[in-house]
């Protein structure tokens, strides 16, 4: 991960965005190539495992668990509410494989901040998920979605990646059926252990994902580099749907932003956004068929896993 | 187990308020009546009334403290002064601390740092950093001390932090491209509310924070949760940049009249005649 | 020979005879104009701290304009943070810190079933000096948080009991966090005097105890019935004057200090002496009186803050 970077390179990269010619040959709002793969951790409710181009590397496991409901809050009416709905908690980590700056507690600092901007965007109604359907006891018992993403190499883009990451995750993640019984104590459940009777979590289809363009000179492009990153000022994460709606916007870096810039960013954002869900739900679309078909052939359905760049 | 701190119980809950069964919906006063007037009688655009003063910690550089009726923040600014980092940097440093009293929220926080703190002092320092000349002050640092005293809105807290370390940097005579003020939106039903209240927030499908420097028409920092259209979000940044331009207003006024003091004060100490104005 | 220099409003005398000698001596040999070294007020406050402060006591006045023994301005408003069930803000000169108290439930400890908690804290964040760095609390905080709790233990200043909500299981548990805001000097005063403050500020919701769970009426009109009110007076001792109220200056040169803190009788609470050498019985005597009067100041702006806090 590199650290410095030479006038000369930054002139170089800001012309280049000028002309809409990157270093390697992109326009400034096309991606690198993201190659995506589900279901490789099989102990976990649900997987995924995103690379983009040859850097970016980010494994995504979701784990369903029970845990008990979350009832804070004075005003009744939000306790009422809340007292109803399952929760989700997100974790992200960066490996120190990823980068030597991410050895020891190097990277304390910025887990937190990557964890937070993951949760700001899933925990809540914006977030996609049919929160009301995990709720297994109201008041009492729900499913708890654990989110961890793990952070397996470095080369920019990453808030990007964890996102499609993640929604590629739960497009993968099951639920376990829950069978609910009246007993004179009150309410009382069950799962079942057998997979084949779990569903596929709701809602997965709303998660948002992330597109970050960041500003390079009075330009902005979309899937920054390591070394494109070392020239921006100032970064814009747009979370969208695939309705087209905005779940999130945060601004990174110590530039400004002009608030006609703002309004132009924010639209490419949303469109590039819904572009990329459509792309992606093709890819998770076309995975499963295959996958389907390998079973009912009676194939073996082996995961590349660690594969190398393809 | 915190030991250099006084122990309490391992464990202490707040009571579940209860209010008699007679009462029920009537006295659960709604947020805003049909004319859209809320309940501290505001419309929805307009921002709860500010006082603001500079100078209040004199042990500081600079400081500042800033209260929007129910929110109340202090701020210390510290610098520039040597810095403990080893490495040779030509930008000077900006360390920014946020942190809630323990007495602060509905429910008490813990004397020690949590992530919530930790992510809104990161914020603070993106809001704060395109606006200070840190290129001028190399191998220094300059550490923004705030504490929360009363939360009454999380978006406020936060937008009051921004507006109150500026002022103090200012109070500081830390050089600055321009003041920095934010605002905090929040949207309900569809709707956008300015200036949310804690009890509006909880209502509230999403928010939304943006600091703006008025005079170079330059948004630094923007802090956007919740689902909205994107034309939703182009309308509440337009509100979000003319209420920050009001409160920009106000902060210029309170550090004028602060220096007028100052120049007043010191010009009797020395005896001479008073200066006009 | 002696040369006077005006610095900031204060006359002072020093005789630089010496010292310019000395430095004429060591020019000899170099250029023949004259190089007048003159030490003004500044600098000698600087390196001669305590020289610097005894010119000042000698004509019992302090650098700071005040006679020994005068306290300096306090101010008291209580009730102004809502979202604290009670609180106080207590300014002393510049010194100004903020008491919050929160009001939670717990299981009280086994041994103790009928006990509530009162436990106090002062935070002295680096907002509020350029002495403080940002971390866990430093000797001097936990110094402070212990002193109070003390006082607050062994005054009896609330009975623990009175915080009993159901025998064994559960109690009111009372957070008394006391923020920092500017440190000008005499923390611990400040401190006192907003803990207890704000403990009389205290208004508990009425409370059920019904099958584990604790019910509380949206209203909070309960206060808190305190046994006795104490407050406290410091004082700095140097060269055998009472310095009343050192603010922070004074207290990083002079070392040796006597807290006196009484309750409304004029009955002793607590009597602190740290630093310096010992001090006679008459010291202590003058203290307890000078102890004493400030008590009734103190008295009177507590009482006008309570009336008007019980009027909003």
């Amino acid at each position: 991960m590199p650290v410095l970077i030479s006038p000369a390179e930054r002139e170089y990269i800001i012309n280049g965005v000028d002309h809409n010619i990157r270093a390697d040959g992109r326009g400034r709002l096309d991606y690198r190539q993201i190659v995506i793969e589900t279901g490789l951790i099989p102990q976990a409710s649900g997987s995924a495992r995103c690379r983009l181009g040859e850097g970016t590397d980010v494994l995504v496991g979701v784990n369903v668990e029970v845990g008990q409901v979350d009832m804070e809050g004075d005003d009744e009416v939000i306790r009422e509410r809340k007292s109803k709905r399952g929760r989700v908690i997100c974790n992200v980590e960066c490996s120190p494989i990823a980068s030597q700056q991410f050895a020891g507690r190097g990277a304390e600092d910025f887990n937190n901040e990557l964890t937070q901007t993951l949760d700001r965007v899933l925990n809540g109604p914006q977030g996609g998920l049919n929160l009301e359907k995990l709720c297994i006891i109201p008041g009492a018992e729900c499913w708890v979605v654990n989110i961890d993403a793990l952070i397996l190499d470095y080369a920019g883009n990453l808030l990007d990646m964890v996102f499609i990451t993640t929604r590629a995750a739960l497009h993968n993640t099951k639920v376990p059926k829950t069978i609910i019984t009246k007993t004179e104590d009150g309410l009382e459940f069950d799962f079942s252990d057998d997979m084949e009777d779990a569903e596929r979590i709701e809602g997965w289809e709303n998660v948002p994902i992330a597109v970050t363009l960041s500003k390079i000179g009075s330009r902005h492009i979309v899937d920054a580099t390591p070394l494109e990153e070392l020239t921006v000022d100032a970064r814009l994460l747009v979370a969208v749907n695939k309705n087209g709606k905005i779940c999130g916007v945060q601004k990174g870096g110590s530039g400004s932003i002009e608030p006609s810039l703002l309004n132009e960013m924010i639209q490419t954002g949303g469109t590039i956004g819904q572009h990329v869900i459509q792309k992606l739900d093709e890819q998770l679309e076309r995975e499963e068929k295959e996958t389907s078909k390998k079973i009912v052939r009676n194939e073996s359905v082996g995961k590349l896993g660690f594969f190398a760049a393809i | 187990m915190d030991r250099r701190r006084i122990p309490g119980p391992e464990a202490s809950v707040k009571p579940i308020i209860e209010r008699a069964d007679d009462e029920d919906t009537q006295h659960v006063a709604p947020l805003k009546t049909i004319d859209d007037i809320r309940q501290d009688g505001r419309s929805l655009d307009k921002i709860r009334k500010a006082w603001l003063a500079p100078g209040i910690i004199t042990q500081a550089n600079g400081s500042a403290y800033i209260e929007f009726q129910g929110t109340k923040v202090a701020c210390a600014v510290y610098g520039p002064r040597a810095t403990k980092i080893s490495a040779f940097s030509g930008k000077g440093s900006l360390n920014c601390e946020i942190k809630f009293a323990p007495f602060s929220c509905q429910k008490r926080r813990s004397p020690q740092r949590d992530p919530q703190e930790k992510e809104l002092s990161h914020l603070l320092f993106e809001a704060l950093a395109p606006a200070v000349r840190l290129d001028l002050l190399p191998k220094s640092t300059i550490d923004v001390f705030v504490t929360i005293l009363q939360n009454d809105g999380n978006g406020s807290c936060l937008a009051a932090s921004i507006t109150a370390a500026s002022v103090a940097l200012a109070d500081a005579g830390i050089e600055m491209l321009d003041q920095v003020a934010a605002c905090s939106a929040c949207y309900i039903d569809d709707e956008i509310w300015i200036d949310c209240t804690l009890r509006e927030e909880e209502h509230a499908q999403g928010s939304l924070v943006l600091s703006y420097m008025s005079s170079l028409n330059e948004i630094t920092h923007m802090l956007q949760s919740g689902e909205i259209s994107v034309s939703g979000t182009i309308r509440t940044i337009e509100q979000c940049t003319e209420a920050c331009s009001k409160i920009y207003s106000i902060m210029g006024n309170c550090l004028l009249e602060s220096v007028r003091r100052k120049l007043e004060k010191d010009n009797t100490l020395g005896g001479l005649n008073k200066k006009e104005g | 020979m002696s040369s006077t220099t005006e610095n900031n409003n204060t006359k002072y005398t020093t005789e630089n005879d010496q010292i310019t000698s000395k430095s004429d001596e060591g020019n000899s040999n170099a250029n023949k104009k004259e190089t007048k070294f003159i030490v003004d007020a500044d600098s000698i406050r600087r390196i001669q701290p305590l020289e610097y402060f005894r010119h000042f006591t000698d004509q019992k006045i302090r650098p700071n304009g005040r006679v020994f023994n005068r306290f300096r301005k306090t101010t008291l408003h209580l009730g102004s943070v809502t979202t604290a069930d009670g609180s106080a803000v207590v300014r002393i000169g510049n010194t100004s810190v903020v008491c919050g108290i929160k009001a939670e439930v717990a299981e009280p400890n086994v041994n103790t079933p009928r006990e509530g908690y009162l436990v106090p804290n002062v935070e002295l964040s680096p907002m509020c000096s350029p002495n403080f760095k940002p971390g866990p609390p430093s000797e001097l905080a936990q110094v402070l948080s212990e002193t109070v709790n003390k006082l607050l233990k062994s005054s009896s200043v609330l009975s623990l009991e009175s915080l009993c909500i159901e025998e064994g299981k559960a109690v009111w548990v009372l957070y008394c966090d006391v923020v920092c805001i500017n440190y000008d000097g005499n923390i611990l005063d400040a401190s006192v005097y907003a803990v207890v403050s704000a403990l009389s500020n205290v208004r508990l919701p009425k409370i059920t105890y019904a099958d584990g769970i604790v019910k509380a009426t949206p209203d909070k009109t309960i206060e808190l019935s305190l046994s006795r009110i104490p407050f406290s007076a410091t004082f700095a001792i140097f060269n055998g004057e009472i310095l009343a109220d050192p603010d922070e200056t004074e207290e990083v040169i002079l070392e040796e200090r006597i807290t006196i803190i009484c309750d409304e009788e004029g009955q002793l609470c607590s009597v602190l002496k740290s630093g310096g050498s010992s001090s006679t019985r008459e010291t202590f005597s003058t203290c307890l009186e000078l102890a004493r009067n400030r008590y009734s100041v103190l008295s009177t702006i507590f009482k006008e803050a309570s009336t008007s806090a019980n009027t909003n």
